[in-house]
């Protein structure tokens, strides 16, 4: 053999380097793909990227195995004639004919009934698209894969601290001193927790796991506390007991940020039970809180408007007001539901001893009050106070699916994000930080349509498929209170399902309950394997047919770059691209991925030409839109808007002139801009000069405290990513799901159930 | 003389297995490759690897510790693989102490991987030769490449950084630095092949809280009380003259 020191691995035929972003998982590491001869010669992390800082994972590494795998699709492929659904008996052909048999049978149902088209998409990182392709088709039936994922994760933290883990926020282990993590294993996400995690241990923080099972990041925790699976809500309780027990609460970081000392009434026998007490005061319509609340003033000893420069208000206490209403601080309503959860009960249902629940409160509580860090940066509050200093209490946490993928998910989570509020480490240093463009109003602005007549023929959606309903009135049911959507999202049933239910979508089509759809497009979802927890009926639903021998879920496309189980019981199959082979936009307008200190966005752009007839999935939602004449994708006259998916990242804009679009760097005429400006011809071009992503880093007073922080507020609507710049206050309490209990009980002036 | 090796940090590696995939990735196509498949994509597929990641569990339930323990050539500085070969095929590099093996000389007949106590070679099924860690000898010696990657693929990839790469021959390099500094130590010394390749231990941290950091003057609860009025009733005032 030559002696390998007098050989280049670079000399070994033509050799090129090329940046884009992975997508071997949903973590979206910056990487360099090192090409010879135009073929993939290997993968490494970019070391310039802000997430992964030239890391790169098993997955990472493997993409090549994707690349060259033998289970590429490359044609579009036609169900036989005569062959039955399952049968994978296929015959190929071209992208005209698929295009012209989609637009038929898809320009049919938009001008009759849009809603009997439906698009349900996997571990899609171009929500924006997919989700506004259904919005201008005029279907509600549209989602992601979160509603049997995340969903509880980002629905629960979001109604409480107005962001959560993952690509909204996270644990802030550069500076945090102890941190515990709860259901996660090794991903969501990977490889910035694990750099993370390993610079924190080194540096001598404690990390707790608090996991069923000790596997990947468990296995160097300094402790590991197991537990029985789907009862960490419990053990969150008997924790939340014990420190207030102990009045081991940031008292002062309640009291000023959350809801904890607001007066909420307590008469069950009144209509407004368990709704904070308002004054009237003139208030702008807007999703955000007004300040019409009150405290207990401790001095006084009466009630007095919240947030009163000086005042100290009780957290504790049952009080009349003056009118003879019956109140309690939010906080006490929490006292009294966790009265009963001591570690003893925790202990029997999680099968942790007491002491060990203790302990663990203890340790959180005594490091969150005694070893606070407090950093030299002056920032201003909503109310106009001026802080010398930010102040960090470093408890961090960090929690996954363990806690999400139960059918009790959304209340550990509340729980969980109660916990976190009460160390006082929300968005403080060594805690939980945001991540643009979180935090937003809890719960954020966009609503689902609240009624049947939001689609109609030819018409674009009323509203957004997904939304953030903050009362019974937002559901999205007919008169009857029956589901508008397909997968039920929104309706007494499913009423904060914020990410859909993708895993309710072939059974409900099945079914025809709520009623019966015509097309069902699948896009890298695999349902017929690993995507519904239901793989063999799928299997039957998919091939079932009715009485007169047609399908039950009559025309089934498939989108996926490989021949999956599902793609066997598709009518149509349309080959899809592996990431090294498109554009992507990882947008603003979808989940980024920002970090701490301020929005990051990216972009894929090819490596590698299409294998066979590939098509990028984008490509193909592009050229619909244009042929179905989706207002969005249609000049007034009716002709193509946009020359193909790179070009419609460029210039599509939220409305005309808006200036927001899908990429937030370089933005305007010359890329002199960033989050809101007109469209930048060389944008593409501008992102892969700097390795595929945009990275704007705060200033330091913007990077904390954002809830309450003017700076950050007002620069943040200066950039449209928010509304209103108005405080978001913790919901300790939630006066939401409070509206929803009431009209279950009949109480709610709104809508009630039937 | 120089001895090139690798430092694993045990207190971090999540066996996530970054530094096996990209390890096989690099060399399969480089000098030393390929690192054969045989059914890559059917049932009980199984290959060449120059670097695993073992995962052991000990201690007695709820006590139990998950190691994930990556295992590669050793480049032993005493390596047994090497008089045993027949051939000369399997060498020790005099200017970096890498151990190697020259596929052109080599028979196939095992001899190698019999005297390796640590299982660390690898027979490729299909070419009939002994493979093993290269240490990327045509990454480190590449003087194409910009210093900070003339190191192995595994230690670019890993993301908890567990892998540090350098000569423990020099007193003042970071492998050094962490051998001596950490409790560094070799696999199995008894065998006196005196491995190159070292592993950190475990560490943990702990939070010690005595019952008197409990409670502070300042507690919240503190706040709360509500001021008590003596209750009426007979005082001292009423009763002593």
């Amino acid at each position: 053999m030559q002696d390998p020191t007098s050989r280049s691995d670079s000399d070994q035929g033509r050799v090129e380097v090329k940046e884009t972003t992975c997508y071997m998982c949903a973590c979206r590491c910056g990487i360099r793909v090192t090409l010879r001869d135009g073929e993939i010669r290997h993968i490494e992390g970019n070391p310039d990227h802000p997430l992964n800082k030239g890391a790169i994972c098993a997955k990472g590494s493997s993409g090549i195995m994707k690349q060259y795998s033998p289970a590429r699709l490359t044609k579009p492929l036609l169900r036989k004639q005569g062959a039955e659904r399952g049968s994978s008996e296929f015959e190929e052909i071209s992208w005209e004919h698929a295009f012209e048999l989609i637009e038929g049978r898809l320009s049919k149902i938009r001008a009759e009934d849009p809603k009997k088209f439906a698009l349900f998409t996997g571990r899609d990182q171009m929500q924006a698209l997919t989700g506004m392709f259904a919005k201008q088709f005029g279907t509600p039936n549209y989602s992601a894969h979160g509603g049997f994922c995340s969903v509880n994760m980002a629905a629960g933290m979001i109604y409480t601290i107005g962001g959560s883990f993952w690509e909204f926020g996270g644990p802030d282990l550069d500076r945090a001193k102890l941190f515990i993590m709860i259901g996660t294993a090794e991903d969501h996400h990977s490889n910035p927790l694990k750099i993370a995690l390993a610079d924190f241990k080194r540096r001598g923080g404690r990390f707790i796991s608090i996991n069923p099972i000790r596997t990947g990041y468990s296995a160097i925790a300094d402790e590991w506390v197991p537990i029985k699976p789907g009862t960490d809500g419990a053990l969150i309780m008997a924790i939340t007991h014990e420190l207030i027990k102990q009045g081991l609460y940031d008292r002062d970081f309640l009291i000023k940020y959350t809801n904890s000392a607001e007066l909420v009434v307590d008469d069950p026998s009144r209509d407004d039970h368990g709704l904070f007490r308002r004054f009237e005061m003139h208030i702008e319509e807007g999703c955000f809180d007004p300040e019409n609340k009150l405290w207990w003033d401790i001095d006084l000893d009466r009630e007095i408007s919240t947030h009163t420069p000086g005042v100290d208000p009780r957290l504790m206490g049952e009080f009349k007001l003056e009118d003879g209403t019956p109140v309690k601080p939010a906080f006490q309503l929490l006292k009294d539901r966790v009265e009963e959860y001591t570690p003893e009960w925790a202990a029997h249902i999680t099968g942790i001893p007491a002491d060990t629940i203790r302990r663990l409160a203890h340790e959180m509580g005594v490091v969150a009050r005694d070893q606070k860090i407090e950093l030299p940066i002056q920032w201003t509050d909503t109310w106009g106070n001026d802080h010398d200093s930010v102040i960090g209490n470093p408890v961090a946490f960090h929690a996954m699916r363990g806690l999400a993928a139960h059918s009790n998910g959304f209340q550990s989570i509340r729980a969980l994000s109660i916990l976190m509020t009460l160390l006082g480490t929300i968005d403080r240093p060594g805690g939980f930080r945001h991540k643009a463009p979180f935090p937003r109003p809890i719960p954020p602005c966009p609503k689902p349509p609240n009624g049947p007549e939001a689609v109609q023929p030819n018409t674009p959606l009323d509203g957004m498929p997904l939304g953030w309903p903050s009362k019974p009135d937002d559901l999205f049911v007919d008169e009857d209170g029956e589901a508008v959507r397909l997968d039920k999202a929104f309706s007494w049933e499913y009423p904060l399902s914020v990410h859909g239910l993708m895993h309710n979508v072939i059974t409900n089509a099945w079914r025809g309950d709520p009623y019966k759809i015509d097309t069902l497009l699948l896009f890298m979802a695999n349902m017929a394997w690993n995507s519904s927890m239901n793989t063999e009926n799928v299997r039957k639903m998919l091939t079932d047919k009715d009485e007169s021998g047609e399908y039950k879920i009559p025309f089934l496309i498939v989108a996926d770059a490989f021949q999956s189980e599902t793609v066997a019981f598709a009518d149509l199959v349309l080959p899809d691209t592996t990431y090294l082979e498109r554009h992507d936009a990882m947008s603003m307008l979808d989940r980024p991925i920002s970090e701490f200190d301020g929005p990051v966005d990216s972009v894929r752009i090819p490596v590698v030409p299409p294998r066979g007839d590939c098509k990028p999935f984008q490509e193909v939602l592009i050229e619909l839109g244009s042929r179905l004449g989706l207002p969005a994708f249609v000049k007034e006259d009716g002709s193509r808007k946009f020359r193909d998916y790179p070009d419609f990242i460029v210039n599509y804009e939220t409305s005309p002139g808006s200036g927001i679009g899908f990429l937030a760097g370089w933005r305007g005429k010359g890329g002199e801009k960033f989050l809101k400006g007109d469209p930048n011809p060389r944008q593409w071009e501008m992102y892969k000069e700097n390795g595929c992503f945009y990275h704007y880093e705060l200033p330091k007073s913007y990077q904390y405290m954002r809830n309450w922080n003017r700076g950050y507020l007002e620069w943040a609507r200066a950039h449209s990513m928010i509304r209103y710049a108005e405080p978001i206050t913790i919901h300790l309490y939630s006066e939401v799901l409070q509206r929803f209990r009431l009209a279950a009980q009949g109480k709610w002036p709104g809508r009630i159930p039937p | 003389m120089t001895q090139l090796a690798l430092v694993i940090d045990l207190n971090v590696c999540v066996g996530c297995h970054a530094c096996v995939t990209s390890c096989k990735e690099w060399n399969t196509s480089g000098w030393a490759g390929p690192l054969t498949d045989q059914r890559p994509y059917d049932a009980d597929p199984t290959g060449v690897f120059f670097n695993r990641v073992q995962t052991y569990e000990a201690g007695v339930f709820p006590n139990t510790e998950t190691y994930h323990f990556p295992k590669s050539c050793l480049h032993c500085e005493d390596p047994p693989c090497v008089p045993v070969c027949p051939t000369g095929a399997s060498y020790k590099r005099e200017d970096n102490g890498v151990v190697l093996v020259d596929y052109d000389k080599c028979i196939g007949c095992k001899y190698c991987s019999w005297a390796c106590p640590y299982g660390a070679r690898e027979f490729d099924e299909q070419q009939k030769v002994m493979k093993k860690c290269t240490l990327c000898i045509d990454r480190i010696t590449d003087m194409s490449l910009p210093e900070s990657e003339r190191k192995p693929a595994c230690v670019l990839a890993c993301p908890t950084r567990a892998r540090i790469y350098g000569d423990i021959h020099d007193p003042d390099s970071e492998v050094s630095v962490a051998i001596r500094e950490q409790g560094g130590y070799p696999l199995q010394p008894e065998w006196g092949t005196k491995p190159s390749n070292h592993y950190l231990p475990r560490r943990k941290t702990r939070i010690q809280i005595h019952e008197d950091e409990l409670v502070r003057v300042d507690n919240p609860l503190k706040k709360e009380a509500l001021p008590t009025l003596p209750e009426a009733g007979e005082t001292l005032d009423d009763v002593a003259w």
